[in-house]
């Protein structure tokens, strides 16, 4: 599970986090939703230990991540925004690299790598460099990496961006499996119908505070929108639909 | 030339000038020359001094013309270069002046070698410009051709062409014109290459660019899963271990290939020089200080930096810290073993011989010396990184020369004590554990 109270990071005077709170139980799918420069990437970097919060506490699959950050590592996957892979690796041996990280035998590093290059279609490119990899190619190649251990809390931070129909597809059905194997996932995306189909619960990120938290009945319901889609409950938790409005008008297009 | 040339040209020297211009570079490139000038001065009898220059500029050529392959077909911006409105040799132009700037050392270091074998003279007319065309030539024929096979032929020949010059015995004494008439008459072969293969290099190359540009990526070997079956280590370990090897056999660190290439050099004196038993100690210790100096640089900031671009991946991987600090400290003492083996080897052969029973009792303190400066380096790069950067290499630069002259002096007086290092320097170690993982990755 993912345990998140009171959390604040910030980069000299800008709050990029300010008092966030949240808890992702296991097999719970939760959807992390804000503008850009919303502090989602923040938020995200800080539960993978890649940076350090001010204050606030952190749980992560039962341990605690300022005192076990250890701990933290071995349970959780991320998937960064931007992943950056070694461009002159193959495919294959990047996923080997990350395997052995994660202290992967050899025998199921092999096992695990030949399941995630055949479902995501990259047979063909494992004894090619990454660099020579299409973005989409790149992310699945990033996706795959961040699963190959299997491990119980996954962070995956725009996992979609760059891959075509199908993929996103698959991808979506990589998350119902996770779900389904009780695995904790944290989805942060600007792609809010997929957040809409595969999220149990969604946060709304906006000036590093977390204005909204339930399922989409309850944030509905809280907004007084009934029936109203992902869209409209996003810009109006973040305050964004009166600015949207006004930026219109005074671009004569309102 | 047009405006677009102009533009591209100085675009393209601003790329070209750090890395040339770098400071380590130019300290590598004159103790490379100086090295190439100490070997062309073995033997310079016989046919020696006739067939130096020719030698040297058929390397130059050949490694020019993988270059100038490498430059004109297998460069990612040959895409953006060749949508530009340049004239249509434009291109060609640009890329055979580049092939001359990336030469430029390796032309010091040739003429270096001919100084020593042949004179000033010949050394002078190997510096003539005239290797260019004829590499870009060369290149077209190879990829006309579809391999590169012409010119790691001409590579090849090479060395042996260049030991059986200098090494070999040789009757017959060459008159004191006939080494600058053989580097003039190269010299002339080359613009004779180079002004056969011109004519029509622009139409083809469009073609050849083409196929280039759409030809599938060479897939590579499964070298991995091998190596991950003979290292006796744990995965974590060896998985870093084995990025390390990659990318530094597919070219990612030059700068550190050329430090390793040149690290050698430092025995040169030490093989060279007759000894008297009581100096065989402190030339061995120099020789492995000043060879160490390279590979630690080799195995310090640059290959850190390198593996950093993706220090996500490690970062969310238990103990990054540690493990990151062992595998860092192996790959260095590979390359610091090898060229402490080689101290050792030059001198067992050196003087002839003479010290050979002296040499045994050298090796603890040269390769504690060698393995001490590698390991200085890399937990002091480690200790001070910013992830995508290391602060202040210049206080490094200062005391690595000053952590080796104490290990040497411990090793000259008891060699048991260089030992010490390693113990002294714990604190070093434990500091550049924590940096590592506490170190804001931000890309």
């Amino acid at each position: 599970m993912i345990r998140v109270t009171d959390l604040s990071k910030s980069y000299g005077d800008v709050a990029a986090l300010d008092g966030v709170s949240f808890e992702v139980a296991p097999g719970e799918v939760f959807g992390l939703l804000g503008a850009n420069g919303s502090g989602k990437s923040t938020l995200n970097r800080c539960l993978a230990t890649l940076i350090r919060p001010d204050s606030g506490r952190v749980e992560i699959g039962g341990h605690d991540l300022a005192e076990n950050p250890d701990g933290v590592r071995a349970a959780l996957g991320y998937l960064a925004e931007y992943p950056v892979l070694y461009p002159s690796l193959t495919g294959e041996e990047f996923l080997r690299f990350v395997a052995g990280l994660r202290g992967l035998s050899p025998e199921v590093a092999t096992e695990r790598i030949e399941r995630w290059l055949t479902l995501f279609e990259l047979g063909d490119a494992r004894g090619h460099a990454v660099g020579g990899f299409s973005q989409g190619m790149g992310r699945k190649l990033a996706l795959a990496a961040a699963l190959i251990d299997e491990p119980p809390v996954v962070l995956l931070d725009e996992p979609t961006n760059g891959l075509d129909p199908p993929s996103v597809f698959l991808f979506r059905q990589v998350i119902e499996r996770c779900r389904e194997q009780g695995r904790t996932v944290l989805l942060s995306s600007h792609v809010l119908p997929l957040v809409q189909q595969a999220c149990d619960r969604v946060g709304i990120l906006h000036g590093g505070k977390l204005v909204a938290l339930g399922t989409l009945d309850e944030l509905r319901e809280r907004a007084e929108l009934p029936g109203a889609d992902l869209e409209s409950l996003f810009l109006h938790f973040s305050g964004l639909d009166r600015e949207m409005l006004a930026r219109l008008a005074d671009a004569g297009l309102g | 030339m047009t405006a677009a040339f102009d533009v591209a040209r100085d675009l393209r020297w601003r790329m070209v000038r750090g890395p040339l211009l770098d400071p380590i570079a130019l300290i590598g490139t004159g103790a490379a020359a100086w090295g190439a000038w100490r070997l062309g001065a073995l033997h310079p009898e016989g046919l020696g001094p006739v067939l130096a220059p020719v030698a040297a500029l058929l390397a130059l050529l050949a490694v020019a013309g993988l270059l100038a392959e490498d430059l004109l077909f297998r460069r990612p911006e040959n895409d953006l270069l060749r949508a530009q409105p340049l004239r249509r040799d434009d291109l060609r132009r640009l890329r055979e002046l580049e092939v001359r700037w990336w030469c430029g050392p390796l032309r010091l270091v040739i003429a270096g070698f001919v100084l020593g074998a042949a004179g000033w003279l010949p050394a002078a007319a190997t510096l003539l410009p005239g290797f260019a065309g004829a590499a870009v030539g060369l290149a077209r024929v190879a990829r006309r051709l579809g391999r590169r096979a012409p010119m790691a032929l001409l590579l090849g020949a090479v060395p042996g062409a260049a030991a059986w010059a200098l090494l070999g015995s040789h009757p017959w004494a060459a008159p004191e014109w006939a080494p600058v008439v053989a580097a003039l008459a190269t010299q002339a072969a080359m613009h004779g290459i180079a002004a056969a293969l011109r004519p029509g290099f622009e139409e083809e190359y469009d073609r050849l660019a083409s196929a280039a540009a759409t030809a599938p990526p060479r897939r590579r070997g499964a070298s991995w899963r091998r190596l991950q079956r003979l290292l006796p280590l744990p995965p974590p370990i060896r998985a870093r271990l084995l990025r390390d090897l990659a990318q530094f056999t597919r070219g990612q660190d030059l700068r550190a290939a050329a430090l390793l290439a040149l690290a050698p050099l430092s025995v040169i004196t030490l093989a060279t020089t007759v000894l008297q038993p009581r100096e065989l100690a402190w030339a061995s210790l120099t020789a492995a200080a000043m060879g160490g100096a390279a590979v630690a640089y080799a195995v310090g900031p640059g290959v850190h930096v390198l593996r950093n671009r993706a220090m996500s991946w490690e970062r969310t991987a238990p103990r990054p810290g540690r493990r990151a600090l062992a595998a860092a400290l192996l790959w260095a003492s590979g390359p610091a073993l090898a060229h402490g083996a080689c101290v050792l080897v030059a001198a067992r052969l050196s003087s002839d011989g003479l010290h050979a029973a002296a040499v045994p009792a050298l090796v603890l303190p040269v390769l504690g010396l060698e393995l001490a400066m590698a390991h200085y380096v890399v937990a002091w790069t480690q200790s001070t990184s910013l992830g995508k950067r290391v602060a202040g290499e210049g206080t490094m630069v200062f005391s690595l020369p000053v952590v080796a002259l104490l290990v040497a002096v411990a090793g000259r007086i008891a060699p048991p004590v260089v030992l010490l290092y390693f113990v002294i320097s714990v604190p070093l170690l434990v500091q550049a554990s924590q940096r590592y993982d506490a170190v804001e990755v931000t890309w």
